[in-house]
């Protein structure tokens, strides 16, 4: 099936999929999960609406046919979903697919890193937004302190994963943490990538007000490092990366917000009911889990999926203003998956 | 002083069962064995506490009490009691034997999870709090037999009077279905 990679309106190839493999988390980040909307009672996806693993399976082969190399999984807390390794090995037996990454709380790897290891997996990303205890139990919601999370990054490290750090920033709750963050990922050596705060779902009291910038983070963390910027590694390269001096240790910036990179953004997204998005701040989703449960063959979805991309114009972070993030109706980041 | 002891709670009679919990069965393993498991992968020790009458049906080596004297029979609270006054240690980790489908990693992630913690720490889930399920800093005989003296035996009581903090079972396990207590709700 491998044909010419296939290009959207603004001329921006598919490259990465994104697939949430579940709607839902052990945590309750407030600005992901609010424990106000995502109560006990709240309503998850039940499970014959989630995509099977046969059907992304087979839906990995189409997106790598249009040109798709790199695969995340996501959530939700992706660790939640039960025999997450199976699926692991299933894509990895997809010819074409270059790489498979994992974004994760981190708080499952002791009972599913080895398996997942074993399956092929080597590249995991973990949320952690502060090192304080309590600060960092008030974050997820869960009084979880970063004790177990900071034990199973060492656990998966020895297990041979190359591990990233992800930590969300927000301004007047965590901006404090930066310096000891990167204090203690340096001294691992392990690359943390501070991320912009992003107007992604309702409820999360967005505002510009409340984003630390690359540019405030940079100078912050000048204050104590000589730091140095290196070349971006590959087309569509969303962190903007920067080395310590002397070192091989780096951070990482994704701004999403300050410096959007909309113009070369080659990730397309599914969420676990089999939506379709083709930017994070979509609004509507394509349904292909109704085209492949109608009994479509393969050449009929490739034929749907690539028109979807062929018309894709998203460019919202480019045009983001106070008013669009007000206004504009979101869909979940643990529905998405980010 | 061991540093953690674990503490078995085996003496209830079940009315479904009409026989004893401990010796129930799950995959063809006796409950107690499981849960025993369970706990001997995170404690130095592990205290079985049960009645007279079933002591003979346990293997033999393990570590095998009864209630004492002065508060035979009156509940959770007082198998903890004399556990605690019989088994010196810095931490408890409490576990029933009709929870027989937590195992070491549950025991393991909890005790992971509970760090830090101040009296005691129990697990919830969206349905019920479980305060049997619980690491306890330190010895509480003092304060459990002033209770159970006084008549207090709901051990959601004797855990208000203290600083205890509730961890969500989604932090511990995916799988809820881990955390059914077979008393109560059906196999
Ligand atoms: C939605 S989570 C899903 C995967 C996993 N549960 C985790 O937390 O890593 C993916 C990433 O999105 C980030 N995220 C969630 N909401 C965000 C927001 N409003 N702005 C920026 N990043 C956000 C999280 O911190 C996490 O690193
Ligand atoms: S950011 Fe990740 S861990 Fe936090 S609530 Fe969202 S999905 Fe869960």
């Amino acid at each position: 099936m491998a044909r010419q990679p296939l290009k959207d309106q603004l001329g921006r190839p598919i490259r990465d999929l994104r697939i949430s493999v579940t709607d839902r988390c052990n945590f309750r980040c407030s600005y992901c999960m609010p424990k106000e909307v995502f109560g006990d009672d709240y309503a998850f996806l039940p499970k014959q609406e989630l995509l099977s693993f046969e059907e992304i399976h087979r839906l990995t082969k189409v997106f790598v046919s249009m040109g798709v190399k790199k695969i995340r999984l996501t959530g939700g807390e992706p660790l939640m979903r039960r025999g997450l390794p199976e699926l692991v090995k299933k894509i990895f037996s997809v010819e074409g697919v270059e790489d498979v990454g994992l974004t994760t709380n981190g708080l499952f790897l002791k009972q599913q890193g080895p398996a997942l290891y074993e399956a092929g997996l080597r590249r995991l990303n973990i949320s952690l937004d502060a090192l304080d205890a309590e600060l960092f139990g008030k974050l997820n919601g869960r009084g979880v302190s970063p004790a177990p999370i900071l034990e199973n990054i060492d656990f998966a490290k020895e297990l041979g994963f190359e591990i990233k750090v992800n930590m969300v920033v927000q301004k007047g709750v965590n901006e404090q943490e930066i310096l000891p963050m990167a204090a203690y990922f340096k001294n691992k050596g392990i690359t943390l990538r501070f991320i912009e705060f992003m107007d992604v779902g309702n409820d999360n009291g967005w505002s510009f007000k409340k984003v630390v910038t690359k540019k405030e983070i940079l100078s912050l963390l000048q204050s104590e490092y000589i730091l140095e910027p290196v070349e971006e590694d590959y087309y569509g390269e969303v962190a903007k990366r920067y080395r310590y001096s002397g070192s091989d240790e780096q951070v990482g910036f994704i701004t999403s917000v300050s410096e959007s990179f909309c113009s070369s953004c080659t990730r397309a997204r599914l969420s676990s009911d089999g939506k379709f998005y083709t930017c994070l701040f979509a609004v509507k989703g394509y349904d292909i889990r109704e085209l492949i449960r109608s009994g479509m063959d393969d050449e009929e979805l490739l034929e749907a999926i690539s028109g979807v991309w062929k018309g894709r114009s998203d460019r919202y972070s480019d045009e983001r203003t106070e008013q669009t993030a007000k206004s504009r109706k979101k869909i979940g980041m643990s529905y998405i998956g980010g | 002083m061991r540093n953690t002891v674990g503490i078995l709670l085996a003496g209830g009679l079940s009315s479904r069962f009409g026989s004893p919990k401990a010796f129930a069965r799950v995959d063809g393993v006796y409950f107690y064995e499981k849960v025993y498991k369970a706990l001997d992968a995170v404690c130095d020790q592990v205290i079985i506490v049960t009645r007279e009458e079933l002591m003979p049906l346990f293997a033999k080596e393990l570590d095998l009490v009864t209630d004492l004297p002065d508060i035979k029979g009156q509940g959770p609270l007082a198998g903890i009691c004399t556990a605690m006054k019989l088994r010196q240690a810095a931490m408890y980790m409490v576990l029933p034997c009709d929870m027989p489908y937590i195992g070491p990693e549950e025991t393991n992630a909890f005790r992971q999870l509970a760090a830090g913690t101040k009296h005691v720490t129990g697990v919830q889930t969206p349905d019920e709090k479980i305060p049997l399920f619980s690491l306890w800093k330190g010895s509480f005989a003092e304060d459990l037999e002033r209770a159970i003296n006084n008549g207090n035996l709901s051990v959601f009581d004797f855990l208000a009077s203290l600083e205890t903090r509730w961890i969500d079972a989604s932090v511990i396990h995916q799988d809820q279905g881990k955390f059914r207590n077979i008393n109560r709700n059906t196999l």
